[in-house]
């Protein structure tokens, strides 16, 4: 049972971890909290559903993998929308200002899609080989094993992003001290917008799983695991990178293990309330919250 | 000049009052939007019909019928407000609405306090009608009724021995569920877990994995069809091998939608029958598919009916003002034989008419029991 809890635990965690590696990201880069981010993995899991369903005659593995890079463009392409009517024209005013353009953002996004193509739950249907491997007396589904390998795949690309391309420096310059890596020759408006494509590929991403994994998709699907997500990067550190991997898995393994053993009445109480714990006695994460510092 | 403008306006005035009103109104109330929005809006169609036919038929009184219709999108604040709006015209004699009892109840109040004839088709919470409000009516069996038959059922038919019960915390779901629970601690089977789970929220594995060790005989969920159908998705997934059932909140394509594959064997209790088996029925359901181009899905025939009871409570007396509706459908003779069966009303204002079907998915379609 425990390996059990322990494995939709981990699903969990790595969707939530995708989710707060795109907050982390853009905090790190422009100091500011994107609300938007939850709507990118809304974004996603509806543009993978049509293009699902555009493809649906065809078998294989192709209608996936179509569904899923179309997503991540898609909202590729919305990420430089929310920064170019969101973020970069209230750049010199107050920070509560693009607080409030990202959560208008929002708003927008999920009224659009609501608008659009309903407000009622909209099924995926099963593409997925169904199936189970056993471990040790635990069910992993081919599902829960893709979306585990996925996310662990993404991130170790995101890490090597970061850490070993030009792109990667730009982006690290640019969260270490804008007016200096701006007159070192670095483009920080392209790294700023770059930024944004990657965390809402990210954020597409873990919408593809989510919509995959529990077999719905809805408009206001991306409000909840956007909370989480920003719990996930809070607790390991806004701005950290590895800080929004750990915090994501351990926020799903704690919910799995409070819904598992202690009472899923208390499920949300128990990732909030150590949110609370986090930001009364370690408000800068558990990894501290330098992204130009790793 | 302004003096001659203030008596045509007071002489209009006097005009509009003095005439009979030409229409009736009923308000019609139910989630059109939102995630319930596809069981409101076929509630509404069973509504929209019953007054069409009704107008067809020469009106009421020899007046129109007219439905004012309102969304209140499952949401009690939402209810609240479109109840006041409702109660606030005074052509609005009666009240069909609302579908869910977390919305029905705080909107009952209202319309009690305003003398407005509320019937609800659809809200099973006990407590719309013990409130000891005079104006307050339903068409639909309680919870009470059908939280204990739906046990029996599990207990004799299915030879269930232990169970675990889940709910989603709403007025309706946990209400259901207590009242499954209470029939089967009396009844001395084992109920190995009691809890509620979030409504809106999509991993249930957690919990399941805690029930697939317990490993009882059934599993039954007092809740919505968008948690039900992921619930009975991921317990399959986890290998739990327990009878799934669940209540009418579940009873909906979306279900089997939701749930996929996983969902077959799932036992489902409903206020009403399969309605095309019905011979009283199955002209309603002809003219409901003709009319708006879909099948019967849930309640339209509650919502036809509720529609119907009022008409016949005007009828009744000849009246058609708020406190006489409210009287004829007092009256202890007073009945109607409409699409769902025969309503009569005890003294509470709940049906006397207890119906419950069980029906099973198979193949992805709700079929009745043992059929």
């Amino acid at each position: 049972v425990f390996l059990q809890q322990l494995i939709n635990g981990l699903t969990l965690g790595g969707i939530y971890a995708l989710i707060a590696l795109g907050y982390t990201l853009i905090f790190g880069v422009i100091k500011l909290i994107n609300f938007a981010q939850g709507e990118m993995s809304m974004v996603g899991a509806f543009s993978a559903l049509a293009v699902l369903a555009l493809l649906a005659p065809a078998a294989g593995p192709f209608p996936l993998l179509a569904a899923f890079i179309c997503s991540l463009a898609l909202a590729g392409l919305v990420g430089i929308a929310v920064e170019r009517i969101a973020f970069r024209p209230v750049r010199a005013a107050p920070p509560l200002a693009a607080l409030i353009t990202s959560l208008g953002v929002s708003i927008f996004l999920q009224n659009v899609v609501m608008v659009g193509v309903g407000s009622d739950n909209k099924s995926f249907a099963s593409v997925f080989a169904s199936g189970y491997v056993t471990l040790g007396g635990a069910r992993v589904t081919y599902l829960q094993g893709a979306i585990l390998l996925l996310a662990v795949g993404l991130m170790v690309s995101l890490d090597v992003l970061i850490n070993r391309t030009r792109f990667g420096r730009s982006v690290k310059a640019t969260a270490e001290n804008r007016d200096l890596a701006m007159l070192m020759g670095i483009n920080i408006s392209r790294a700023t917008v770059l930024t944004f494509v990657v965390a809402a590929g990210l954020g597409a991403a873990a919408g593809v799983m989510f919509g995959l994994y529990y077999g719905v998709a809805k408009y206001d699907m991306g409000f909840l695991p956007g909370i989480k997500g920003f719990t996930a990067a809070i607790l390991g550190g806004m701005g950290n990178i590895r800080g929004a991997m750990f915090g994501g898995v351990a926020l799903g393994l704690m919910e799995a293990m409070a819904a598992g053993y202690i009472s899923a009445d208390y499920k949300d109480v128990f990732a909030f309330g150590i949110l609370i714990l986090v930001l009364v006695f370690r408000p800068q994460g558990f990894l501290g919250e330098k992204l130009s510092e790793e | 000049m302004r003096r001659l403008l203030a008596f045509v306006i007071a002489a209009l005035a006097l005009c509009t009052c003095s005439r009979e009103p030409t229409v009736i109104k009923f308000g019609s109330v139910s989630p059109l939007t939102g995630p319930q929005a596809e069981m409101g809006q076929d509630l509404a169609n069973g509504q929209r019909l019953a007054v069409e036919e009704a107008n067809a038929r020469g009106g009421v009184l020899g007046k129109t019928l007219e439905l004012v219709v309102m969304d209140d999108m499952a949401d009690p604040k939402e209810a609240v407000s479109a109840a006041n709006k409702l109660v606030s015209d005074p052509g609005v004699v009666a009240v069909v609405g609302h579908l869910n009892s977390g919305a029905t109840i705080p909107a009952s109040t209202i319309y009690n306090a305003a003398g407005v004839c509320m019937i609800t088709p659809a809200a099973t919470n006990p407590k719309v009608t013990q409130q000891g409000f005079r104006s307050v009516f339903r068409a639909c069996i309680t919870d009470a009724v059908q939280g204990p038959i739906a046990t029996d059922f599990a207990i004799d038919t299915l030879g269930t021995s232990s169970m675990c019960v889940l709910h989603d915390k709403t007025a309706y779901g946990q209400g259901l569920a207590e009242q499954f629970r209470d029939r089967a601690l009396e009844r001395g089977v084992d109920v190995l877990m009691f809890e509620g789970i979030i409504e809106g929220d999509r991993d249930f594995s957690a919990v399941l994995t805690r029930i697939k060790a317990l490993a009882p005989d059934l599993i039954y969920f007092g809740g919505m069809y968008p948690e039900g159908g992921l619930l009975v998705k991921q317990a399959r997934n986890l290998g739990v091998e327990a009878v799934f059932m669940t209540g009418d909140g579940c009873y909906n394509p979306e279900f089997m939608e939701i749930g996929g594959p996983e969902s077959e064997g799932a036992i489902v209790s409903f206020l009403a029958p399969p309605w095309e088996d019905q011979p009283q029925a199955a002209e309603f359901v002809a003219r409901f598919k003709q009319r708006f181009g879909q099948p019967v899905k849930t309640y339209a025939p509650f919502g036809y009916d509720c529609v119907n009871i009022l008409i016949a409570a005007i009828d009744r007396t000849g009246k058609a003002d708020k406190a006489s509706i409210i009287e004829a459908m007092r009256e202890p003779g007073f009945r109607h034989d409409g699409v769902i069966g025969r309503t009569e009303f005890d003294e509470h204002g709940d049906t006397k008419n207890v119906i419950l079907y069980f029906y099973v998915v198979k193949e992805g379609r709700l079929v009745p029991y043992g059929s």
